[in-house]
């Protein structure tokens, strides 16, 4: 009959030797946004202009520009994209909605230009999620 | 009521008053009758004769008048000379003399029956009113002019006919004659015996009948008259032998009465001369033209038929030809000359074999029969002709060697005209002509051999000839400035201060003022039209105005040039309905330059549609538009131009707003639904359009967001707020939208973009301050 002494000790040696030094993964977070359904109707589509948040790849990082004027947005925000530099990016955005007189309800268009990274858009997008704004939409092209 | 028995009856005895009384009236009405009967006047008007007689005498009048050149033209070689003259002598012979025998059986026969009456008012009906001695005349007048053209007709026959017909007028006018033959009947019956074929003793008799007329002439001591003279003229006409002294007997009998002048005795007399009198004589005939030069053309022509007869008949010898006077030959020529036929040409050609060396007269004669069937030969006869007349002038050709080289060079200029292929013989026969003309050259000629010489790439001497046209100042000198600005701006390094400074020569031509003569006109003209496309190069609204102007102060403009200049000018300040109008009246022309300015003033008036929508003639203007878009639509060979058009159409008429227009447009649509065409900015605009017009608001929206979702960072910022603006107001139609939003959504709009046009940015404030 073999000795299941040691096998046992050796298992349970692995076991905690994995608990020890498994790393768990946070879950995937996704982006608050819905998909209208397809009998939907929305009567008002398009009527307010939309305002246009455009996401443009610098060297530092990513280049934010909304509206035109004085007011208008234009922010770079690092490859880290702070905390800072998002509440900034806040304020500004909010200081615009109000010189065009819009509300947190009017539609705002997210525009990437080609090589903004997927973590700059989320932060915008979380941003402008924070401060209210749900309409947000991103423009396709068929 | 009271009923008639054989007792009231008309033999019943009388045995009343009543009765006896009936009987009397009914005698008296029957004795009436008879006399009534009786005495029946023939109801024969002054009306009735006149009528006749009238038309008789307009028949005569008119045979008369018209066959008189055939009949003069018969005397010069006693025979029609064409077949065309005998064609139109037997048709309007027969015709006149159907009439005229009419008109004399008619009135003869009113004779009788004037002649059968026998009523006491004869003479206050038929004698005193002269109205029987009328008619009686006129019958004999008639029946005498019957003859005469029934003798003409007989010559347009053939033997047996013609002698059966000639037989006819003699018996006619020997029954006439009644003893007391009046010496017109006497002359004709002479010229039907002459004329009797197979006859032994008819030309005797007409002899003997003709010296029994001049006679009478003479022992009557009457003065010599027409009838006298055609009697002499067809007596020397049946002598085996005439000798000058007896033509100029009559000549000079002729000249001493008042119808020295006559022309019809005259050309008999000098015909009979050149026929009958050997060696040939044309004695006669000079004098002819000494007293009218005009004749010389139809004698010219007679001969000239004559030898074209001979010729298509291949009976014309040299021999022949050179039988004739020279003065035969030079009015032949003469006519052949003025080139009215070019049937000649085979004819002058074998003139040209025959009287060798050809003269001037002839090579111009046959230049002028080529210009039709060879051109480039007609340009080097010309030129030899030319050469001819300068080396061994023609008397009998009154031109110039200048003048001859004229006609050519003017031919040649035509010619190049026609086709620039023929540029170098243009330019040699135009070389010619200025090297013999010297200072003297036409500047008409020196400005075409200009363009002939750039056309020859010899640019250096043709603006060194127009530059000298120019300085001369005759009606070719702005014509001449005009070209040299043209070859100017032709130029491959024209730039723009080129183009400016061709601007202000243009201007410097333009203030001179024009002469009345047609070249100057319209070198003026177009040289207006060059300064105005000049002008409107770079358009601005005082530019316009000028050329606006300009355009109504230009007489003799071409419809369709001014109509696209002043298009253009009115499209620069923004009226574009009158455009519209300048262009409608000129939808048929086909200058590309028409088609082109249509569809320019289409793409501008269909995108700022928006702009004259306040103004009372908008509907005018939509319809003018539809109209001008349907045209240049069916007149486009491009399938893409095409439906662009037919697109404008639809959105023009789905602007009229009538549920047929809106019908057609959709209609318009529904034939362009194709992948290819859904996508584009022009259908979903018409598309648009029609759903606005038809209040489908939801629909309208969704297009026009789709059209400004497109135009949306474009260049065309006035289309995008278009789309924008009617996307608002089709949304603000929808029932259930508050009017807060859209005020909402216009503040939005207004504030977000602050440089939109003033026009859109004023309608979308009113739209948004609707309650």
């Amino acid at each position: 009959m073999p000795r299941m002494a040691p096998m046992i000790d050796v298992i349970f040696l692995l076991l905690i030797f994995f608990v020890l030094t498994a790393r768990f993964r946070t879950p995937e977070q996704f982006l608050p946004f819905k998909l209208s359904q397809a009998d939907a109707t929305m009567p008002s589509r398009g009527l307010i202009e939309p305002l246009v948040v455009r996401l443009s790849p610098v060297a530092e990082g990513c280049r934010v520009t909304a509206g035109s004027g004085p007011q208008a947005v234009d922010l770079t925000l690092d490859a880290g994209a702070g905390a800072e530099q998002l509440a900034e990016l806040a304020v500004r955005t909010g200081t615009l909605l109000e010189s065009q007189n819009r509300t947190l309800t009017d539609p705002i268009s997210l525009e990437c230009d080609d090589g903004v990274t997927w973590d700059h858009l989320v932060k915008v997008y979380n941003v402008l999620y924070a401060m209210g704004i749900h309409d947000i939409t991103f423009p396709m092209e068929l | 009521m009271r009923h008639l028995s054989s007792r009231n009856g008309l033999f019943t005895p009388a045995r009343t008053g009543v009765g006896i009384l009936r009987r009397l009236g009914i005698v008296v009405l029957l004795l009436a009758v008879v006399a009534g009967l009786r005495a029946q006047a023939p109801q024969i008007t002054p009306e009735d004769v006149q009528r006749v007689t009238d038309r008789a005498d307009g028949a005569a009048e008119d045979f008369f008048a018209r066959s008189r050149e055939i009949r003069l033209r018969f005397h010069y070689q006693d025979r029609f000379l064409t077949e065309r003259d005998r064609e139109q002598m037997a048709q309007g012979a027969r015709s006149a003399g159907e009439t005229l025998a009419q008109a004399a059986a008619t009135l003869q026969d009113y004779c009788r029956r004037i002649e059968s009456y026998d009523g006491d008012d004869w003479d206050r009906r038929f004698g005193v009113t002269g109205l029987w001695r009328g008619a009686h005349t006129s019958a004999e007048r008639f029946a005498g002019l019957a003859c005469r053209v029934d003798y003409w007709r007989a010559l347009t026959l053939e033997n047996p006919a013609r002698n059966e017909r000639l037989a006819d007028v003699i018996a006619r006018c020997t029954a006439r004659a009644d003893g007391q033959e009046d010496p017109a009947a006497c002359v004709l019956r002479a010229q039907c015996l002459s004329r009797l074929a197979n006859h032994p003793t008819a030309r005797d008799q007409a002899n003997r009948l003709l010296a029994e007329v001049l006679e009478a002439y003479r022992s009557e001591r009457r003065p010599p008259d027409a009838t006298y003279f055609h009697a002499a003229i067809t007596r020397l006409g049946l002598l085996d032998r005439v000798d000058s002294p007896l033509i100029r007997e009559v000549l000079t009998a002729l000249q001493r009465t008042a119808l020295a002048d006559d022309m019809d005795i005259l050309l008999r007399l000098a015909f009979l001369e050149l026929r009958c009198v050997r060696p040939r004589s044309d004695h006669v005939l000079q004098e002819v033209l000494g007293r009218s030069p005009a004749a010389g053309s139809f004698v010219g022509r007679v001969v000239l038929d004559d030898w074209l007869d001979r010729f298509s008949r291949s009976e014309l010898t040299g021999s022949y030809i050179l039988d004739r006077t020279p003065l035969e030959r030079r009015l032949a020529l003469q006519q052949a000359a003025h080139g009215e036929s070019s049937d000649t040409l085979a004819l002058l050609e074998f003139l040209e074999g025959v009287l060798e060396p050809p003269s001037g007269l002839l090579l111009l004669a046959k230049a002028q029969a080529q210009r039709d069937a060879d051109p480039v030969a007609a340009i080097m006869t010309y030129r030899r002709a030319a050469q001819v007349q300068r080396n061994r002038p023609d008397p009998d050709l009154p031109m110039t060697p200048t003048d001859i080289a004229e006609l050519g060079a003017r031919m040649a200029w035509q010619l190049y005209l026609k086709d620039a292929e023929h540029a170098a013989t243009a330019a040699d026969m135009l070389a010619f002509y200025h090297d013999l003309a010297g200072t003297e050259a036409n500047d008409e000629l020196g400005y075409a051999y200009a363009l002939v010489l750039h056309g020859t790439g010899q640019h250096t001497r043709a603006e060194g000839l127009l530059q000298r046209i120019r300085a001369r100042g005759g009606p070719y000198a702005l014509a001449a400035g005009l070209e040299l600005v043209v070859r100017r701006l032709q130029a491959d390094d024209c730039d723009a201060a080129c183009r400016r400074q061709a601007q202000k020569e243009l201007e410097r031509l333009l203030r001179q003022p024009p002469g009345p003569e047609q070249p100057q006109q319209q070198a003026r003209a177009q040289a207006v039209v060059l300064y105005c496309r000049l002008v409107l190069e770079m358009p601005d609204r005082p530019a316009a105005q000028t050329v606006l102007d300009l355009l109504s102060r230009t007489p003799g403009l071409e419809p369709a040039d001014a109509a696209v200049l002043r298009c253009a000018a009115l499209r620069t300040l923004e009226r574009h309905p009158q455009a519209a109008k300048a262009l409608i009246d000129v939808l048929d022309s086909p200058a590309p330059a028409v088609s082109d300015e249509i569809a320019t003033l289409l793409t501008e008036a269909s995108a700022r549609i928006e702009t004259w929508r306040e103004q009372p003639s908008f509907a005018d203007f939509l319809a003018d538009l539809c109209r001008l878009a349907e045209h240049a639509a069916s007149r486009t060979q491009e399938a893409e131009t095409r439906a662009v058009l037919r697109l404008t159409e639809a959105e023009c008429l789905a602007l009229r707003g009538d549920g047929a227009s809106i019908n057609r447009a959709a209609a318009i649509i529904e034939d362009l639904a194709q992948p290819a065409w859904t996508r584009r900015v022009e259908w979903v605009r018409a598309q648009a359009r029609v759903l606005t017009a038809r209040g489908e608001w939801t629909r309208a929206a969704e297009c026009w967001q789709q059209i400004a979702t497109a135009l949306r960072d474009g260049p065309d910022a006035w289309a995008w707020w278009q789309a924008r603006y009617w996307q608002t107001w089709c949304h603000a139609q929808r029932p259930g939208m508050d009017g807060e939003t859209v005020r909402h959504a216009v503040e939005v709009l207004l504030s977000s973009r602050p440089d939109g046009p003033a026009f859109w940015k004023t309608r979308l404030a009113a739209l948004a301050s609707r309650p």
